[in-house]
């Protein structure tokens, strides 16, 4: 029953490594294989104006959509087979890490009385802020 | 011919997708072991301690910053379940949880979503600075907006 810390943590690790596996595995093979057809194309063309405005190419679109809509690890499984460059990388990060997965998380701000579109507002107005920011200051 | 092709990129796609995931099982397995550790010895209610202070300023009461410190470390699926009890026994404010949803919604599980992108080329610090920092002001921000509405009404109001 009382595991000692060492133990729970290496148990709690794997658990999430098997979560991870789960969710990045499938993602990324998906976007590997779309970015063999010319559907990734298509997608990219249809986002490539409004992601530019924040220094995004059209295809991460993926990893964006489907680390807000699933989870950010799908989110990370679907950014890591299109390898942008770093400060690409670093702006999809900082999008998904303040708004991901957001139809279960959203969820869980109704249960204090908190409204569901306030923790949406909150978390997508700063995501698109922190990246236009992040845009407008890295200047390599 | 083309069967094999396929089978080809298929295991390409399935072992690079396997590296992705061990060199975060390399990052996300030592900090599990390091939070159990945390948690072991008690330290996120020196942390609340801590943060109380700061805690203070933003208008929060001491009921909320432990669930502050578990839920920007831990994350929410151990945070959200500390404010979710706190908010059903009446200890926190209207204002109190709509603070706490400002600074968590965007900012929660703060090492383990900053090391996931380490492998992808982020610099975590400044991932990490970008994300805090502007969360914070943004906080601040709302705050401010809110106590120049509290003469006028409800505060944090936005049913």
């Amino acid at each position: 029953m009382t595991a000692s810390p060492l133990a729970r943590g290496l148990r709690k690790g794997l658990e999430t490594t098997w979560i991870l596996a789960k969710a990045i595995v499938p993602a990324y093979v998906a976007v590997y294989f779309l970015a063999k057809t010319p559907i990734l194309d298509a997608v990219s063309r249809l986002a490539a104006p409004l992601l530019g405005f924040v220094g995004l190419p059209g295809e991460a679109a993926l990893p964006l959509v489907l680390g807000m809509v699933v989870s950010l690890y799908t989110g990370i499984g679907a950014l890591a087979p299109l390898e942008l460059g770093v400060r690409e990388a670093t702006i999809v990060a900082v999008i998904l890490s303040v708004a991901h997965n957001l139809p279960v998380e959203t969820a869980v701000t109704r249960q204090i009385g908190v409204s569901a579109w306030f923790a949406l507002a909150v978390r997508l107005g700063l995501a698109i802020a922190l990246a236009l920011i992040l845009h407008l200051a890295w200047r390599v | 011919m083309a069967l094999a092709g396929l089978l080809q990129s298929l295991w390409e796609a399935v072992t690079q997708a396997g590296m992705t995931v061990l060199s975060m099982a390399a990052i996300v397995i030592p900090l599990m072991v390091v939070v159990e550790y945390l948690r072991e010895w008690r330290l996120f209610d020196r942390l609340s301690e801590w943060l109380a202070p700061g805690a203070g300023r933003l208008g929060l009461s001491g009921n909320a910053a432990f669930p502050l410190a578990a839920g920007a470390v831990l994350g929410l699926s151990y945070g959200s379940g500390l404010i979710i009890e706190s908010a059903r026994e009446g200890r926190l404010t209207r204002q109190e949880a709509y603070v706490l949803t400002a600074l968590l919604a965007p900012c929660h599980a703060i090492f383990e979503d900053t090391l996931l992108f380490v492998p992808l080329g982020v610099n975590p610090f400044l991932l990490l600075g970008v994300r805090a920092g502007g969360t914070l002001l943004l906080t601040l921000a709302l705050i401010r907006v809110w106590q120049r509405a509290k003469g006028r009404g409800d505060p944090g109001a936005s049913r």
